[in-house]
């Protein structure tokens, strides 16, 4: 009996190729690189107003609807009070927080922004 | 071995996605939390509110949580209305604004409290004192006029403290200030008071497990649901809002902080803050950058704060023992009392050195 021939074909090679680099790409996708987990809830007046996840959010700035005041700045999946048209700048003071429970808050505008874990409920 | 190359080439494929899918899954969808068995939720509620010039926060565990921090605001609201010298028409505006004119009637609760705040500045010996509001508005904090006065201004204005100036008629219940001069500022007890009244209203309304901040005063009522207790960050009072020297834990207790890093301003390399000693009329440098007072009152750990960081470094750190506390100085020192030693867990990455 002659023995069966075990190399590949052409076409068998483009195809692992191709599973492999969809493979590779789809691996890639899911995987958005290292994440925090942490979203931040900005309130005004004791009402959450904006909740921005850290994760997906680009660096920049973040401006809310109507208001002039207060604006926030992302970066590095860290967040901040910036721009702020307050007398005492106490809430630019604390600086970008970075882990769960950190938290800033603009007394005179009536402001506060805090870290929670994705998903955790705080707020019945 | 066609069939083989493409058997296993599909299996590597739903083994990536499977793998990617589950990793995607887990980052960014929550897991839903377990029905709750009883009425404690497992979930805290959490309120979130400016009242008394601060944010107040408060987190619990139970089911009737929301109705019962609502009432607690309304209270502080009332306090504020009541009790804040900056609100017009408050009994204490009332009385500062009589001063060498009238006495003033006022409630049960302003009058009682207001005798209580005497005691405290007669325990002390004067160096907690309820009557400094004119030297506080001489170095006018937080307003556009803020400036480091003269030591005449400052000697001219200490001329109107001293708490033993205040005139009480329990018959009436009327308070008169003799000095037109004179001014009222209860900052220093205040928020501790208020933390008192929180409480009695969680026990009342059966809340068991609850922590509130007030900024300066916190009261840790616990332990939660889950048997754990309440953790808090103890300030670094150089660093951030966010950076700490360690964490406290503890399943009941209040909490009164005092420190230089609260309300403050820079000039000329200098650091001028508000906590002010009424002996100097200027804010107390004794060593001390901050410090955490535990105890089984709010009021008292308050007024305890207050008073022990005048009192300065020496004193705290002889005393140690005497009270609970945790002391940070302008070393990058750190001295906590015996009994809150496995209470406290110091960050060895603070840069502060553990007495």
């Amino acid at each position: 009996m002659a023995e069966r021939k075990s190399t590949l074909h052409r076409w068998e090679l483009i195809a692992l190729a191709a599973v492999a680099a969809v493979a590779v790409a789809v691996f890639l996708l899911m995987r958005r690189g290292p994440g925090t987990n942490l979203e931040a809830r900005i309130y005004h007046s004791g009402e959450l107003v904006k909740t921005v996840d850290l994760d997906r959010v680009p660096d920049g700035e973040i401006d809310l609807p109507g208001e002039q005041k207060v604006h926030f700045e992302v970066k590095d999946h860290q967040i901040r009070f910036a721009r702020v048209d307050c007398p005492d700048k106490i809430c630019e003071q604390a600086g970008f927080l970075k882990k769960e429970g950190d938290i800033a808050v603009c007394m005179p505008n009536q402001y506060h922004v805090k870290l929670y874990s994705k998903g955790q409920g705080a707020n019945g | 071995m066609k069939k083989n190359v493409i058997i296993i080439l599909i299996s590597i494929l739903l083994i990536v996605v499977a793998l990617g899918g589950g990793y995607y899954l887990i980052q960014n969808v929550p897991l839903r939390p377990a029905p709750a068995s009883s009425t404690i939720q497992l979930e805290p509620v959490e309120s979130s509110d400016f009242v008394m010039d601060v944010l107040v926060t408060q987190k619990g565990y139970d089911e009737n949580c929301k109705e019962t921090f609502a009432g607690v605001i309304a209270t502080f609201q009332e306090l504020e209305g009541r009790l804040s010298r900056y609100v017009a028409g408050s009994e204490i505006s009332q009385i500062n604004d009589a001063a060498g004119l009238n006495s003033v009637s006022v409630s049960e609760e302003t009058y009682n409290l207001l005798k209580q705040a005497v005691a405290l500045c007669e325990e002390s010996g004067g160096v907690f004192d309820i009557t400094m509001g004119a030297v506080i508005d001489l170095w006018g904090f937080g307003t556009d006029t803020q400036r480091v006065p003269s030591d005449e201004e400052i000697a001219s204005a200490l001329e109107h403290t001293g708490y033993q100036k205040i005139v009480f008629d329990d018959e009436n219940r009327t308070v008169k200030l003799p000095d037109p001069f004179m001014r009222i500022d209860l900052g220093g007890i205040v928020k501790g008071y208020a933390t008192d009244l929180a409480d009695a209203a969680y026990t009342e309304a059966g809340l068991s497990s609850v922590l509130l901040s007030t900024n300066s005063s916190i009261l840790m009522k616990g332990p939660k649901p889950d048997g754990e207790s309440f953790t808090i960050g103890v300030r670094d009072p150089r660093g951030s809002v966010n950076d700490y020297v360690g964490t406290l834990t503890i399943d009941n207790a209040f909490i009164g902080t005092s420190g230089d890093y609260e309300r403050y301003f820079e000039m000329n390399g200098k650091r001028y803050h508000h906590i002010f000693d009424p002996a100097t009329g200027k804010p107390a440098q004794n060593g001390l950058t901050g410090i955490t007072v535990v105890h089984t009152n709010g009021m008292q750990a308050d007024y305890l704060s207050t008073y022990l960081f005048i009192m300065g470094k020496d004193y705290v750190v002889e005393h140690l023992n005497d009270y609970e506390i945790i002391a940070v100085d302008d070393e990058k020192n750190v001295y906590v009392s015996d009994k809150l030693k496995d209470k406290f867990s110091f960050d060895q990455t603070s840069g502060y050195t553990l007495n």
